[in-house]
């Protein structure tokens, strides 16, 4: 046998393969296809209500607009509010979807990093008008999605924070859930706790096995507390973010005392016992009977019609902290976006336009149990849903608002969520908590301005 | 590495120079062939022929061609390692110097990211926690992987059945065993607080405290020791027999043997896990981001400092200062397993030939 040419060939062979190798690595970093003519590349909503969208998406197509349109959905699994690991590794890929649903509490900061595409042009060359669609939603909710003056997506729905009571469980204990009423008003701080404390029971061993308010569960956030005491977050005039303000403050000692009141391990050992970390979703205190009330959204409705649908519950009003206050809540949701590649067609915009119409949200909102971003439909109340279960959290869009659409909002949030875990297990007081979010949250946000927020902010929309 | 540990002990040092040095395929005489040679003297260079032509670099031209073939051989792995290794951390050292979101053109900072690195108190939480955890997962860890070896090692017809149940546990995926221990540690039904609440200690919430849920996932750790104790396992197979016998005809019993046979000539492999268990401690990620979805709580108690890197990579898109985090993690990982191995010289006994 003659090495040199077995040795040539298994060289040659061998070379082949590693340049094979080589380019194959190549071509899979490289850009990806564009999307065909009349196609859109849509990352789309997963799970439960992935057949309400499969009903909107064949509403669309049903339309003029829609007729000569593919919509190829992925369901692309979320790492979870502000991780935006699969975007941004397709953006950099040039595997991007053209729209993306996604929680438009991100939107500013996605927005200024270049994650997302400002849609103003798109609509323009379209044959839209900016101002006719800003103001086609819901305020607080087109805020979101404003940045440095420009749109970067339309909201498809919403959610508003509330007080749910269970009126068994009050009733039971002695209590008259009728007071609870939204006719009534809001509720006092100081009467719910007084409620808490009537329904409050523990076992021999000294667990609490049934509670009423737990300041910091569920939506409860230090940050929904602040905004109860009136807080704002972001100062325009300086540029920066204010975190230890006087109402945020008072917050998050409230947060502080009630933790230390309560027993924080034992409230903790309580949750972890009725529900526990990864629980089914149907299994929950509130749902079990062992909580008397919850801080959460109109969506919450939806869950408790599936899983525990003779429970008898009530709905209203964040508890004032001081009686004469103006009732307050915040609002968050979803939008259709277009992440950086996207195609910005105008059957893209046909598209999101569709979606955020009367039509389609009239699919969506009942099956969900969101509330419409639409404003016709928030005026009009056209649907049976809006005039009944969802009648009150309709009613609080007069007044929410949305979180502070800053470009470092995850910071902002993580940070105030660290605070509150402070203070919740006593590890900081509320000012040293606070005092180490501002600290973490400032010199990032001085990386961005000048910033001013959407003008006016925080403002009521006209429903 | 790899030669580091194969109990094959005289020719660890050889066997390493050997493989360093790629020569003809079949003309090296396999590691370890020639048990009790000395250090040099057993690998391909004394077997090969006497050379023909020297050239000026000290290399025949048998020699070049042979380096030739091997580097072809390994070539598709020479591609891998350069696009998958090399590659990333050149080009993460590089971005590390940079304030870069991924998106828009990356800005020169210099060593800004390195001295924010040092100066930021949440780094110096999450290098706490993960220094806990590897402190206390790592010693645990070896103790029961090498019990488990132990078990697993039974001379009893049944043990085929004892390896596969002691095994089994390493087969689930991290990412579903957190799932499965929130189950235990339940503050009212899980075990552990049942056995607490034998001894009168009150429910606590074990994933509610900082310290008590790094614990946690420290033991969690532990259900994975089985990879440990195959490699374990392959080093008590190779201990002689022989060994054990005489250690017997002179009276030594059960722990005697143990603590002067069997640990002594594992040690090469105990270098071997303590070293790939730092490494891979110093990266918990999986099971404090499943456990608390992502955020570390409690109280910033399970920001490991994998998953605080995560975070501002992907949460914060500062991939500058996520660049910066993972190369002064590669560097006092590095720096580690030095030292290990450092220390290890007085402690490692590689004298006896075992095989």
């Amino acid at each position: 046998m003659s090495a040199t040419t077995a040795g040539l060939s298994r060289r040659t062979f061998l070379a082949a393969l590693a340049a094979a190798g080589g380019t194959g690595a190549l071509a899979g970093c490289g850009g990806g296809p564009a999307s065909a003519p009349g196609t859109i590349r849509y990352w789309g909503i997963a799970g439960e209500f992935a057949s309400t969208e499969a009903e909107m998406l064949a509403a669309f197509a049903a339309t003029d607009a829609g007729r000569d349109v593919t919509i190829s959905k992925s369901t692309v699994p979320s790492n979870g509010t502000g991780d935006a690991t699969s975007v941004i590794t397709a953006v950099r890929g040039g595997t991007a979807p053209d729209v993306w649903y996604m929680d438009r509490f991100s939107a500013a900061q996605y927005a200024a990093l270049g994650l997302l595409e400002p849609i103003d042009d798109m609509i323009t060359r379209s044959g839209g008008d900016v101002d006719e669609v800003r103001s086609r939603y819901v305020k607080f909710a087109v805020d979101e999605l404003t940045y440095d003056g420009q749109l970067y997506g339309v909201p498809t729905e919403c959610d508003t924070r509330g007080l749910y009571f269970n009126k068994g469980l009050l009733r039971d204990n002695g209590v008259d859930p009728d007071e609870l009423d939204p006719s009534n008003g809001p509720p006092t701080l100081q009467r719910i706790l007084e409620i808490g404390d009537q329904v409050t029971k523990k076992n021999a061993r000294g667990d609490y096995t049934q509670m009423g308010l737990i300041p910091w569960d569920a939506e409860g956030w230090g940050i929904t507390w602040a905004m109860g005491w009136g807080a704002r977050f972001f100062d325009d005039a300086s540029c920066s973010v204010d975190l230890v303000s006087e109402p945020t403050l008072k917050a998050y000692e409230f947060l502080y005392d009630e933790a230390r009141r309560l027993d924080f391990p034992r409230v903790d050992a309580f949750k972890a016992t009725y529900e526990p970390p990864n629980h089914p979703p149907a299994q929950t205190s509130f749902y079990g009977g062992q909580q008397g009330f919850i801080i959460s959204t109109n969506t919450y409705q939806q869950s408790m019609r599936k899983y525990v649908p003779d429970l008898e519950f009530g709905a209203t009003y964040l508890p004032l902290p001081e009686a004469g206050s103006k009732p307050y809540t915040w609002s968050g949701g979803f939008a259709l976006v277009c992440p950086k590649g996207s195609s910005l067609s105008r059957e893209v915009w046909d598209f999101m336009s569709f979606y955020t119409s009367v039509e389609s949200q009239s699919i969506y909102v009942p099956q969900t149990f969101t509330q419409p971003t639409n404003l016709e439909l928030v005026r009009s109340r056209s649907l049976p849903v809006l005039q009944q279960e969802l009648a009150f959290f309709v009613s609080q869009q007069e007044f929410t608002q949305s979180r502070p659409p800053i470009p470092v909002g995850q910071l902002w949030w993580d940070s105030m969520s660290a605070a509150q875990e402070n203070v919740k297990l006593g590890s900081r007081d509320a000012r040293a908590a606070l005092e180490a979010a501002q600290q973490r949250v400032a010199p990032q946000m001085d990386l961005y301005c000048p910033f001013t927020m959407p003008a006016g902010y925080g403002q009521p929309t006209a429903t | 590495m790899v030669d580091s540990i194969a109990p094959r002990a005289a020719t660890a040092a050889s066997g390493a120079a050997t493989a360093a040095r790629p020569t003809p395929p079949g003309s090296t005489a396999p590691p370890g062939a020639a048990p009790g040679t000395p250090p040099g003297a057993s690998s391909g260079t004394s077997q090969a022929p006497p050379p023909r032509r020297r050239r000026p670099g000290g290399t025949t031209l048998r020699e070049r061609r042979a380096l030739r073939l091997g580097l072809l051989f390994i070539s598709p792995w020479i591609v891998g390692v350069i696009a998958f290794v090399l590659y990333p951390l050149a080009y993460s050292a590089v971005i590390s110097l940079t304030r870069y979101s991924g998106m828009t053109t990356p800005v020169w900072v210099g060593l800004d990211n390195y001295t924010t690195a040092f100066r930021d108190p949440l780094v110096a939480t999450s290098v706490g926690n993960t220094l806990y955890y590897v402190l206390l997962a790592v010693p645990i860890g070896l103790v029961v992987a090498i019990v488990l070896a132990l078990a697993m090692n039974r001379d009893v017809k049944e043990v085929a059945w004892y390896r596969t149940a002691l095994y089994i546990p390493s087969l689930v995926p991290a990412f579903a065993m957190s799932f499965i221990f929130v189950v235990f540690v339940n503050p009212q039904f899980g075990v552990f607080n049942q056995l607490l609440g034998l001894f009168g200690g009150e429910s606590t919430n074990l994933l509610g405290g900082p310290t008590s849920a790094k614990t946690v996932i420290v033991l969690m750790a532990q259900l994975a020791a089985g990879n440990a104790a195959l490699i374990f396992l392959a080093g008590l197979r190779n201990i002689p027999e022989t060994l054990y016998e005489a250690a017997r005809i002179d009276g030594a019993g059960k722990v005697r043997q143990f603590f002067s046979i069997t640990l002594p000539l594992l040690s090469p492999v105990i270098l071997f896990n303590l070293i790939t268990g730092i490494s891979s401690g110093l990266q918990v990620f999986t099971e404090a981001y499943v456990l608390t979805n992502g955020v570390g709580g409690p109280d910033n108690g399970t920001l490991f400092y994998m998953l605080y890197l995560y975070k501002n990579a992907f949460s914060y898109a500062s991939l500058g200062y996520a660049s910066a985090l993972a190369v002064l993690l590669f560097a006092a990982g590095m720096a580690l397993a030095g030292l290990v191995y450092w220390l290890s010289r007085r402690f490692v006994n590689y004298d006896v030939a075992a095989g």
